[in-house]
């Protein structure tokens, strides 16, 4: 069972969102011919990406889910990437009927959640399942509980025969609790033989396993890992002050353990869906070194270029649509017309693209938003809440709250 | 009598365990359910401004 994305598909998607990841067209030329010839050793024909969830809450996973690019599905479906997602899920052989050839939109249902049609899937993937470079066969996604078909100890068998082989890259959301481990279980070491399980994954302890047991097994066998949102990248939310489970972020936790691997962050709650493509696609184009020299990542251990070294707002200037340079001045109270920095946005202390980068864009490539602003225009709905910082290590604790006082470092006037 | 151990559950939001008995004939006794993530947002919660509840308590 070896689903796969068409390669037009893919390249097309990229493509479109070339600019947006900041590929020139000899990136794209690379990209095609990576594409043409994907790399192998990783156990699998593709290389291997298993995702572990701490305490996360799944918003970076509906983040990236959610992203709305057509890239040659139709309907609200991509049957290809459901497919894709589904059927890289499995174990070779469980279950012993292969997955049918999928064409229409109910089918896709059936997959999913069975009988249930049309109740659980639009909930996953409102407006359409673009995941390409997670589901187009070039990366297969071992594990992400949120999406795996099947359940318990077959996804457990199948993720211990890629632990062992190696060279997978670990993507993690969510943090991770250290005054007890065990406020995080992440799957169970025991196979159902009907007589009170087996053990099954020998360096680990029978029963349930706690994240930071299952990082320690795995984390040293990783070729890479990607820390996916705040919580996994800084300690995030579960890490706010007065929190009892000691929640803290991977960089940190490989450090504790003394396990030395790369960790590349993508902060963000959630991430912006091309910041986690981005470090995907440059490794894919460019191969894991090139995400290793200096400069590529920033102090704070993100990749530079879709976070940067400089506030992405100050008295200077912004990209920001509602930045008191573009003439509305301040806004009276939250939600006015004009700059949000006296009700409380974070610009000026917050190191990002978001205002260029803007989220939600919709069918027809038109409307776009952030939190603090949107594009100017006929017709479109500024958000025009605050910038609550999300993507800084401190999230949610001073400077970046209270979320609606002014940042301590000033109005961006 | 056997017990089944589903661990994780997958297609779900979040972490979620469960254990079933059944009986000779195979029908099932008992369910537990378990969530086996926590995070305690209570606790985060306390002393912050009132208005930071509702940015942080949906991050769940």
């Amino acid at each position: 069972m070896n689903f796969k994305i068409t390669r037009r598909q893919f390249v097309q998607y990229c493509t479109a969102s070339a600019a947006a990841l900041g590929l020139s067209q000899m990136d794209l030329l690379k990209l095609e011919k990576a594409m043409a010839a994907p790399q192998t050793g990783c156990g699998s024909p593709t290389p291997s990406v298993i995702w572990m969830t701490g305490q996360a809450c799944s918003g970076c996973q509906t983040s990236l889910l959610n992203r709305v690019v057509d890239c040659g599905g139709t309907g609200y479906y991509d049957a290809d990437l459901l497919n894709a997602l589904t059927g890289g899920a499995f174990p070779q052989g469980i279950p012993s009927d292969p997955v049918p050839e999928l064409n229409v939109v109910n089918d896709a249902a059936d997959l999913l959640v069975g009988d249930a049609v049309g109740t659980l899937v639009p909930a996953i993937t409102p407006r359409g399942l673009t995941w390409a470079p997670f589901s187009n066969g070039y990366i297969t996604l071992e594990w992400l509980t949120t999406v795996n078909a099947g359940a318990g100890d077959i996804n457990v068998q199948h993720i211990k025969s890629i632990v062992n082989t190696g060279g997978f890259f670990l993507l993690l959301d969510g943090a991770i609790p250290t005054t007890d481990e065990k406020y995080c279980l992440v799957f169970d070491n025991e196979v159902n033989d009907g007589v009170g399980g087996t053990k099954i994954i020998s360096s680990l302890p029978l029963g349930s396993i706690t994240l930071s047991d299952a990082l320690r097994w795995m984390v040293p066998q990783a070729a890479a890992c990607i820390s996916v949102g705040t919580c996994s990248a800084y300690g995030g939310i579960p890490a706010g002050k007065k929190n009892k489970t000691g929640a803290i972020g991977l960089q940190q936790f490989l450090s504790n353990e003394g396990i030395s691997k790369p960790v590349i962050n993508v902060p963000g709650c959630p991430p912006h869906p091309d910041w986690i493509v981005y470090p995907v696609a440059q490794i894919l184009i460019h191969g894991l070194p090139s995400v290793l020299v200096p400069g590529w990542l920033d102090s704070k251990g993100r990749p530079a270029a879709t976070y940067g070294d400089q506030p992405f707002c100050s008295a200077a200037g912004s990209s920001c649509a509602n930045h008191p340079s573009m003439g509305a001045g301040f806004a009276a109270f939250l939600g006015d017309d004009g700059c949000q920095g006296n009700q409380g946005c974070k610009g000026p202390i917050t190191f990002g693209d978001c205002p260029a980068r803007q989220k939600n864009v919709f069918d027809d490539g038109t409307v776009n938003n952030w939190c603090s602003a949107g594009s100017r225009g006929p017709n479109i709905a500024q958000a025009r809440h605050v910038c609550q910082s999300c993507i800084e290590p401190d999230f949610p604790d001073p400077p970046t709250s209270p979320f609606y006082e002014p940042a301590s470092g000033g109005s961006p006037t | 009598m056997a017990t089944l151990k589903i661990a994780p559950v997958n297609r779900i939001e979040g972490h979620m365990d469960v254990d079933a008995t059944t009986d000779v004939n195979k029908v099932v006794q008992t369910v537990n359910n378990k969530v086996v993530m926590f995070r305690g947002l209570e606790n985060i919660m306390v002393k912050r401004d009132p208005r930071d509840a509702p940015i942080i308590t949906p991050r769940t």
